[in-house]
């Protein structure tokens, strides 16, 4: 079943991996993304850009992508949005404080491109656009 | 001279060179040449890191090129900060020959660097296997 094309906010600090996630998420999966490379970036970004789901790395340069995802939330239009973790964290955080932040997927780095337009095709398939 | 498939996990080449071919076949090597030169300024910081005796902020970068090396596909390099990462688990004042396997990760990434500009790597990922590799 083909999967609806997202809008999605991606926070990453490493330019290379900003590179690579924005051509799998583009050229396998049709969304459309926008990447920033810092927490304040994210939130300053968030001003002019309405994504449908967010995509963070939890290991930002300026604070960590939970505190920005708990910031986001105050943003008009981002309470509800879908989060999507890609960290190299082996222990995020507990699945409850995840839960309550609207994680809906964590993946771990290294990764593939084919299996993180996977999980963003299922979070858009599960309503989260 | 190690060989492109002690360097590289050549299906994630494959999979990278596939989300810009045809239309921009250079694209992918820019990409890994982006990798290679955020990695080397990894490589430094954990560098200091183990002169300054911060087994946290080592462990931190190490984890962190782990992560890029082996999403990029470069997984010799993964394989070192993987150790190097180990090292930092432990305490770096007793650490022996800590130096040594920093010093060896440069020495891969630079192997890396220039398997980067070998044709065959990518020549390799567009199927065509009987092209002969540089090593």
């Amino acid at each position: 079943m083909a999967v609806a094309r997202a809008a999605i906010l991606h926070v990453e600090d490493d330019p290379s991996l900003q590179r690579l996630v924005r051509a799998a998420l583009e050229q396998l999966g049709g969304h459309i993304v926008r990447s920033a490379g810092s927490g304040a970036e994210a939130l300053a970004l968030a001003a002019q850009f309405a994504p449908q789901i967010l995509l963070l790395d939890l290991d930002l340069p300026d604070m960590s992508g939970l505190a920005l995802l708990k910031g986001l939330r105050g943003v008009a239009g981002y309470a509800a949005l879908p989060a999507v973790l890609l960290t190299a964290v082996r222990e995020p955080g507990a699945r409850a404080q995840l839960d309550a932040l609207g994680v809906r997927e964590v993946l771990q780095k290294p990764f593939r491109p084919r299996l993180l337009v996977e999980a963003i095709d299922r979070v858009v398939a599960k309503g989260g656009t | 001279m190690m060989r492109l498939e002690e360097l590289f996990d050549l299906e994630a080449i494959d999979e990278i060179v596939g989300l810009y071919a045809p239309w921009d076949a250079a694209a992918a090597r820019e990409l890994l040449e982006l990798f290679a030169a955020d990695a080397h300024h990894s490589l430094v910081r954990i560098r200091v890191s183990a002169w300054l005796g911060d087994a946290a902020s080592l462990r931190h970068e190490a984890n962190r090129l782990k992560g890029a090396s082996g999403s990029i596909g470069a997984t010799r390099l993964e394989t070192e900060c993987i150790a190097l990462e180990r090292c930092a688990e432990g305490d770096l004042g007793e650490l022996v020959g800590l130096e040594e396997r920093i010093e060896y990760a440069f020495s891969v990434l630079q192997e890396t660097r220039e398997a980067l500009r070998n044709p065959a790597l990518y020549r390799k990922a567009r199927g065509c296997s009987n092209i002969q590799t540089a090593t």
